[in-house]
């Protein structure tokens, strides 16, 4: 049932310290960079397709050198030209999204969620992913980038909530921004008329800075009281994960002598970010100052067609 | 699309151990393309499980793997091997820095009981794609490789193996103060293989 | 309830206060409420800073207005015709206010695996269409009954009017000749009807589905391509701040497939998928913010079956010699615009000329022989139409620049290759 209604499946990532500025446009471009291949709208990691555009810059420009001419040359160049050309052009705009991503966390103080969506269009998406950034700023130690990131992962792919998603074919991934309305946002389009979908798979990553007791005396002000998580008086909770099909089983198969991994405690219980907490906070009211901003770019996802062309000659290499 | 997740192959010990000797290949690869122990340029695209994954054309490396892998293939035609380790070591100290397990479960039965055993190939080949696809992802927690790093392959079996020649007794490589993240898992319902990486904790 | 009372306004009744509406493109990147833009334009029309009639306006005196608003259209009021200017106080000034989605169609993969585009799909109000309604140019009212009834119907639906009473589908059909611009017309009217609307529905949902290739291109998947079509667009429609407009092209190829199964000679399929179509329809027609517009190039031979769900049933002929007249008019303005027609000169309207009672003089000499050419192209299709000012200046003319007269000289000369081009094609 590809269209049918999902409750969401949450992801708690907890930090033990606070994540500044920058820290987290970089949460957002790893997340988009992760869920693209993760989806398959990216045939490779991003990092893997730019090493390959570089070292064919290189081969390309030394063959430029060569002088031109051989013919067997141009007739590879032809059916590939496509290809080319699609690689290219995501990779343009994965880059303009990274670009403006972080330009955008840099002079707007309160974003404080993140929405990509895959599908024909932001509005009816097949999947959407809720990054619900920590919020509040707190006394405490200041997370490196590293650090910031291998958490994220760690517990993004340890809780393995993609796990059993259906092969996704390539389609469009829109970038949205949750911000004021009266910030200075830029390149990134307002749509106050912009809803988070209720149809198709739904995910959300809620990040949260643990502070242990002190958050409560934190000030408060400076955040809408909607978006973020007072994890000093809820209990801590590794995952919240909706209980459909085989999807949450990864943590509970795990053994316990797996020490360094299973330090945390597993807890079922509902977190305050369950999705009906999050339906109120969008409905007109207190948050109403906050408004979505949609990236003016999307990014075309692409299979990669080369590699199979080569797939016959590997094989015998291999047999 | 119905029709075709629903054809269900039936299962042979031999099948089962193309497929998950196929696995380690292609994970193998993928592992060392990844983590940089062999420079890019030296691999090339393939499609497999509906992936694009890296393969060496290092021909010194290739015919080691084949060695291995065929190895590998006799134990787990036995339903003897336990696990595969790879384990990538600093070239300088010699100090282990990550090590990738592959836990094996052999379905012993399968030589003595003849009842038919039915899964689908699509199936199975999602749930190897699954597990490839993460060990691609887990670059972005694993900490980067500072120094150079070279590669063994430690392989588990029962005891009472005969070891071939060109497999030494090994220590087990284990690291200090690590980290464990554990992976998917795949099985052909004869070998169950579950995916760990292991790394230091530095912070 | 606030907005149904809006809805209601714009609805002309006789002896009420006329309604002009006004539609706001707001700046893409302007993040003001609608609320306050709409004062600030009506603030424009009470200190009479603009005409009454059709218009457009993209610079403003007022600062807000430059800052936010990127034009101010007034399109097919019913002043128009009139030759008396309306007296403002029996005028109540209706300000939409909306913002464009940039990004062409999404095509809606409806296969997982196989990728099988089987429809285009746009949000609304979108970049794509901007313009289009105000450059169609059709006789008699059409936009302006067609965009009323499609009000009505929206209306109805929003107040619950009991369909058993009072019965009402919400399915359009334009049928005609091919290069009238049907298709186009359904699109713009999408698009006016979302801006229009733009207080009841956050936005619109354009699906345009070519029943065509339905049914040629993936003969025996197509029942299963319908189903999945529409789990879609009921997905679409379960959300009801939104106003979702299913295009249906080439409607006669349901009734030739039918046709065709009932003499035997397709596989019954055929009728299969066409009565899971028809089965589709009536399904989604039930939702108060669906609007279902059909076109068919073939009048009278469509599907009776689908003729009746049809409600309004809109027959777009070639166009009358007054909208060619209309059609060549906005040609030789763009051209003018672009500077190839130079230097620029006044060509009056029909209405004016009209007021002069068609006399020949210095002034409306130019615009008469205009409007000879469109007497002289009656017969030709608006696709056509649009394509002899260029046919003109290649086969004519080729300088860069060229002055009016010689220009209508050569539309002229365009217009009559045309007719003769079509008698040797007949005589083959």
């Amino acid at each position: 049932m590809p269209f049918g209604k999902h409750s969401p499946l949450t992801c708690l990532v907890e930090f033990d310290g606070i994540i500044k500025g920058q820290l987290r446009g970089n949460i957002v471009t790893e997340m988009l960079k992760y869920v693209l291949y993760q989806r398959q709208q990216i045939p490779q990691t991003y990092e893997q397709l730019k090493q390959q555009e570089q070292l064919k810059q290189q081969e390309q420009s030394k063959q430029d050198k060569q002088q031109e001419g051989e013919t067997l040359q141009l007739k590879r160049k032809g059916p590939q030209k496509l290809q080319v050309r699609k690689l290219s052009e995501a990779l343009e705009n994965i880059e303009a999204l990274f670009h403006n991503i972080n330009q955008a966390f840099s002079n707007v103080n309160y974003i404080n969620q993140v929405v990509i969506t895959l599908g024909g269009t932001p509005i009816s998406p097949k999947e959407t992913y809720i990054i619900k950034l920590p919020g509040g700023v707190f006394e405490g130690s200041i997370l490196s980038k590293k650090e910031v990131i291998q958490t994220l992962f760690r517990t993004l792919i340890s809780q393995d909530l993609l796990g059993d998603f259906r092969n996704m074919s390539t389609t469009n991934s829109y970038v949205l921004l949750q911000a004021p309305r009266n910030s200075e946002m830029q390149w990134f389009e307002p749509k106050a008329a912009y809803k988070l979908p209720n149809r198709g798979k739904i995910i959300e990553v809620s990040l949260v800075c643990n502070q242990g007791s002190n958050a409560l005396e934190a000030d408060l002000t400076n955040v809408s009281s909607s978006d973020f998580e007072i994890s000093g008086i809820s209990p801590l909770e590794i995952s919240t994960v909706s209980t459909e099909g085989t999807l949450c089983n990864s943590l509970n198969d795990m053994s316990i002598n797996d020490s360094s991994f299973a330090s945390q405690d597993v807890d079922k219980e509902v977190s305050p970010n369950s999705p009906d907490a999050m339906a109120t906070s969008d409905v007109e009211g207190h948050d109403s100052e906050f408004i979505w901003y949609q990236a003016p770019v999307s990014v075309r996802g692409f299979r990669d067609k080369r590699a199979s062309a080569k797939m016959s000659s590997c094989m015998d290499i291999w047999a | 699309m119905a029709a075709s997740t629903c054809q269900k192959n039936a299962i042979t010990l031999k099948g089962s151990t193309e497929t998950v000797s196929e696995f380690f290949m292609y994970g193998i690869n993928s592992i060392l393309y990844q983590r940089g122990i062999y420079p890019p340029e030296t691999f090339t695209r393939v499609q497999k499980y509906g992936l694009t994954v890296l393969m060496s054309t290092d021909e010194k490396l290739k015919v080691y793997l084949q060695q291995v892998l065929k190895q590998v293939k006799d134990w787990l035609l036995d339903t003897t091997l336990q696990k595969l380790v790879i384990v990538i070591k600093s070239l300088d100290t010699n100090e282990v820095m990550e090590r990738w397990q592959f836990n094996v479960e052999c379905d012993k039965t399968v030589k003595t009981d003849s009842k038919p055993r039915e899964k689908s190939e699509k199936e199975i080949q999602k749930e190897i794609m699954g597990v490839i696809r993460q060990i691609t992802a887990s670059v972005t927690f694993l900490p980067l490789l500072e120094t150079a790093c070279v590669f063994d392959i430690l392989a588990y079996t029962d005891k009472d193996q005969d070891v071939p020649e060109t497999w030494g007794e090994a220590g087990p490589h284990f690291i200090a103060n690590s980290q464990e993240v554990r992976l998917r898992s795949f099985t052909t319902t004869i070998h169950k293989v579950d995916a760990m990486v292991a790394y230091r904790n530095d912070d | 309830m606030d907005e149904i009372g809006e809805l209601g306004e714009m609805l002309p009744v006789p002896g009420e206060p006329r309604v002009l509406h006004v539609d706001v493109c707001q700046d893409p990147c302007s993040t003001v409420k609608a609320a306050s833009i709409k004062e600030h334009v009506k603030r424009l029309f009470h200190k009479r800073e603009c005409p009454l009639g059709d218009m457009k306006l993209t610079e403003f005196n007022d600062e807000f207005l430059t800052e936010h608003v990127k034009c101010i259209e007034v399109t097919d009021s019913e002043f128009e015709d009139s030759t008396q200017s309306p007296n403002l106080s029996s005028i109540t000034v209706e300000v939409h206010v909306y913002q464009v989605h940039k990004g062409g169609p999404a095509q809606e993969d409806l296969d997982e695996e196989e990728e099988l585009a089987a429809a285009n799909h746009w949000l609304l109000p979108s970049s794509d269409f901007q313009g289009m309604w105000e450059n169609l140019i059709f006789d008699s009212h059409i936009k302006r009954e067609l965009l009323q009834y499609a009000s009505t119907t929206l209306l109805f639906s929003d107040c619950n009017v009991d369909s058993n009473i009072i019965t009402w589908n919400r399915v359009v059909l334009l049928h005609g000749p091919p290069g009238t611009g049907k298709t186009s017309l359904c699109k713009a009217l999408a698009q006016k009807l979302c801006i229009r609307m733009s207080d009841r529905y956050s936005y619109g949902q354009l699906i345009e589905i070519n029943s065509h290739s339905l049914f040629s291109k993936w003969f025996s998947e197509s029942g299963k391509l319908v189903m999945k079509m529409f789990q879609k667009i009921q997905e679409l429609i379960d959300d009801s701040d939104a106003l979702v407009c299913v295009l249906i092209d080439e409607v006669e190829s349901l009734t030739s497939a039918r046709k065709s199964a009932m003499s035997g000679s397709e596989p019954s399929d055929a009728i299969r998928v066409v009565n899971a179509l028809l089965t589709q329809i009536d399904q989604i027609k039930r939702y108060p913010n669906v609007l279902i517009l059909t076109t068919s190039n073939v009048t009278g031979a469509i599907d009776l079956a689908f003729v009746d769900r049809a409600d309004i049933k809109q027959y777009i002929g070639p166009p009358s010699p007054e909208a060619i007249f209309k059609i060549l008019h906005s040609c030789i303005s763009e051209l003018m615009r672009a500077g190839i027609i130079s230097p620029p000169q006044q060509l009056l309207d029909l209405k004016a000329l009209k007021m002069m009672n068609f006399v020949k003089n210095e002034l409306t000499s130019l615009s008469l022989m205009l409007r000879q050419i469109a007497i002289e192209s009656y017969g030709l299709s608006g696709r056509t139409l649009r394509k002899l000012p260029f046919i003109a200046h290649a086969t004519f003319l080729q300088s860069s620049k060229v002055g009016l007269e010689k220009f209508l000289s050569a539309l002229d000369l365009a217009v009559k290759k045309q007719f003769s081009d079509r008698n040797d094609l007949e005589k083959d």
